[in-house]
């Protein structure tokens, strides 16, 4: 199932009456946004930790070149293989023939957002491959036959009821709702997988240039596992996925957990470098390191280089009005929420993403909750403009933003407009609300409210009695605020 | 050119077209050392135990090698382990537990690395064994007191499965083991392997608890693809 980008209004407009949704996040809005809050408050000072981490991505960052030649030449010396994808179809390539030269039938994967973003797993199976999704979200959401709807909780948008109906349908043990036998359905399924498995595929969630090594932040432990059993393990990085330093480690990992889930440290962070060494006993006998580009060098080439910091935390993506109320999957394409409304259009042009940063209140949430600071709104502002360079704005929208522009000019002009508007709003006015306004008007009404304008504007009121009251004393002013 | 440097070569172009965002003010601390949570003259022990107890883990501490063997003994018997694989380390080694578990039904296997010749059976024969054990039994290269968080090293003798395959996972560590910060433990991993570039070994698990999962309505569940229990033996005996 996947939706595109096009109909992101109607998607959300759907999103908006699916009663298991809005229940499902209701619950993450409520659990993930506290968790967060209160985890980096627990680390003392949240303000000097994220910008030690937004440094460490300015760095690296700023000097991309010197540490992926780094990290790779690292890799060399290890003896693992460095592949370098341009894009979607090239990485695709790249690790099909691996899975060929491995003469590979059972793939395991760890979860991986730069898989989902070149559609891996659909290419794979085409050609024949069983591939497994192994994180248990992931796992769901694959037996559904469904995308993901939340970077950190894939299955977010599912109840118990509807995995626990899955799970005994697609594996065959009896049907059960409680957790830890559902669980256990899942382990014993995909245990007998991993150890069958001959290639395992993994993201990266960091890759360190001065040691080559790859670092997995995970809970389940389906990371350790296909990066372990399988003779062959791959790994699949976007190319921003560098930090320079293994020094840098400690705090990129404590703002990333902490951000991400609230957790001090995620259950299991495993840090991997090169292939398994003569003596060991298990590890994977090769290891592929597959650095993507896929758009990124645009971005970095772009005023919008900032979008290459992300950590893929979701922590935007919970604290996001928009995202709180059509979730995921409305967005059309693997990153949702803050995030993926600057990703999207980044990725996959604006011809067919337009409106997605048109999906934000501009609110800033999103950028006080980013562990590296990532101004999100000022990126949503760029693309809007170039939106509106290209053409993409409604037929009007110009007219109309030049007269609100022409009105303010003049303070007369603007008495005249309120006192315009407070006639011509009369008929659409319902207890000081405004719920339904005619064209040109009837979009912005269509899914919102518009307080009504007062019966006198505060100037006016000031006039005639506010200025002569005392403030801090039991006047209008102060009453009006309790 | 080669597609590494076509691939470099954009990044190049890239970085000298696009714009660098406004940069984070001077970070005073260049070395990228974080502010540790763990307070000066703190009882290290204690702050371990409470981190990795509050994200489901046990802890028992005991004060000499008998006790720790006993209580690993105890531990199999109680689980009704049959198969146990653990890690060949001295630690390990001088705890002599095989057949105080062996005594108690269980089966023990070390892994015990192989020669050249020979590797490529016991690597099966191990995986075999891993597949179906009900314990996995390690030791640590270190612990860290800040998180709870258990350092392990893949090593020749210190196989990666014994604390992933098993639904129950043992690590016995000494109290000198113990270290404040994620980044001292960074510090003490430089020193353990062989390379000898960069002393990291092939693969660094850092554990936290039990493997656990929110995936479904975000409710917290243990043992979906690691160990569903996670069992620290903290030995205070710091002269052997």
């Amino acid at each position: 199932m996947h939706l595109g980008t096009e109909g992101f209004q109607e998607h959300a407009r759907q999103a908006l009456k699916d009663e298991p949704l809005q229940k499902a996040l209701h619950l993450l809005t409520n659990e993930f946004v506290p968790r967060r809050v209160a985890a980096m408050q627990a680390l003392g000072d949240p303000e000097a930790l994220r910008t030690q981490a937004r440094a460490v991505k300015e760095r690296a960052i700023a000097q991309l070149d010197t540490y992926l030649e780094q990290f790779a030449d690292n890799l060399d010396r290890l003896g693992a293989r460095v592949h370098w994808a341009h894009d979607a179809a090239e990485a695709r390539d790249i690790i099909t023939g691996i899975a060929q030269q491995a003469e590979a039938k059972v793939i395991v994967k760890g979860k991986s957002m730069a898989a989902e973003e070149i559609h891996l797993n659909p290419h794979l199976e085409e050609l024949g491959y069983e591939v497994l999704e192994t994180d248990l979200g992931e796992y769901i959401i694959q037996l559904a036959e469904e995308t993901p709807s939340h970077i950190i909780a894939p299955a977010i948008h599912k109840t118990r009821q509807q995995i626990a109906s899955l799970l005994h349908e697609k594996i065959g043990d009896p049907y059960t709702e409680e957790l830890p036998g559902m669980t256990q359905i899942a382990r014993r399924a995909l245990r007998q997988q991993f150890l069958r498995a001959d290639v395992g595929i993994t993201g990266v969630n960091f890759a360190i240039a001065d040691t080559g090594s790859i670092v997995l932040v995970t809970n389940e432990g389906n990371g350790r596992l296909s990066s372990t059993l399988p003779r062959v393990h791959i790994a699949l990085m976007g190319m921003e996925k560098i930090i320079p330093r293994l020094d840098d480690l400690p705090v990129m990992l404590k703002v990333l957990t902490n951000s991400a889930t609230g957790q001090k440290i995620s259950s299991y962070v495993t840090m991997i470098t090169g292939p398994r060494r003569t003596h060991d006993l298990d590890g994977p006998e090769e290891l592929h390191v597959v650095v993507m580009d896929n758009g990124r060098s645009d971005i970095l080439g772009s005023d919008n280089r900032e979008a290459l910091y992300c950590l893929r935390c979701g922590a935007c993506l919970n604290v996001c009005p928009i995202y709180q109320n059509i979730g995921g999957h409305a967005y059309g394409w693997v990153y949702p929420g803050p995030i993926g409304a600057v990703l999207t259009p980044l990725f996959t042009g604006l011809d067919t993403a337009k409106h997605l940063p048109r999906a934000s209140t501009l609110c800033g949430a999103c950028r006080e909750a980013c562990p590296v600071k990532i101004d999100i709104p000022h990126m949503l502002l760029n693309l809007r403009r170039q939106s509106v360079n290209r053409g993409d704005a409604l037929a009007g929208e110009g007219r109309l933003f030049s007269l609100w522009a022409w009105i303010m000019q003049r303070p007369g002009r603007y008495r005249l407009a309120l006192r315009l508007a407070r006639l011509g709003q009369m008929p659409f006015t319902r207890r000081g609300w405004l719920g339904k306004l005619p064209p040109p008007f009837h979009n912005w009404t269509q899914s919102r409210d518009f307080k009504a304008v007062a019966p006198q504007s505060f100037r006016d009121r000031w006039q005639a009695t506010l200025q002569y009251e005392q403030p801090g004393r039991n006047g209008a002013g102060g009453a009006n605020h309790e | 050119m080669s597609s590494r440097e076509a691939f470099l070569a954009r990044v190049q172009r890239a970085l000298r077209t696009g714009s660098q965002p406004h940069q984070a003010e001077e970070v005073s601390a260049e070395n990228g050392e974080v502010v540790s949570l763990v307070t000066e003259g703190e009882d290290l022990a204690a702050r371990l135990q409470r981190e990795l107890e509050g994200v489901g883990g046990s802890v028992a501490r005991v004060g000499h090698m008998a006790e720790a063997a006993q209580y690993i003994t105890r531990l199999a018997e109680e689980k009704g382990a049959e198969v146990v694989v653990r890690w060949q380390s001295d630690l390990l080694d001088t705890l002599e537990i095989d057949d105080a578990l062996q005594a108690g039904g269980a089966n023990v296997h070390a892994a015990s690395p192989a020669s050249e010749a020979e590797a490529a059976d016991r690597r099966q024969e191990l995986r075999e064994l891993l597949a179906r054990a009900d314990m996995g039994l390690s030791g640590v290269d270190a612990v860290i007191a800040e998180t709870g968080t258990l350092m392990l090293t893949a090593q020749p003798g210190q196989m990666r499965g014994v604390s992933l395959l098993p639904p129950v996972h043992v690590a016995v560590a000494r109290t000198d083991q113990i270290v404040a910060t994620f980044a001292d433990a960074l510090r003490a991993a430089r020193q353990a392997g062989e390379d000898v570039q960069h002393n990291l070994t092939s693969c660094i698990s850092f554990v936290t608890g039990p493997s656990r999962t929110g995936d479904i309505e975000l409710r917290l569940t243990v043992g979906v693809h690691g160990p569903g229990e996670l069992h620290l033996v903290l030995l205070d005996e710091p002269n052997t």
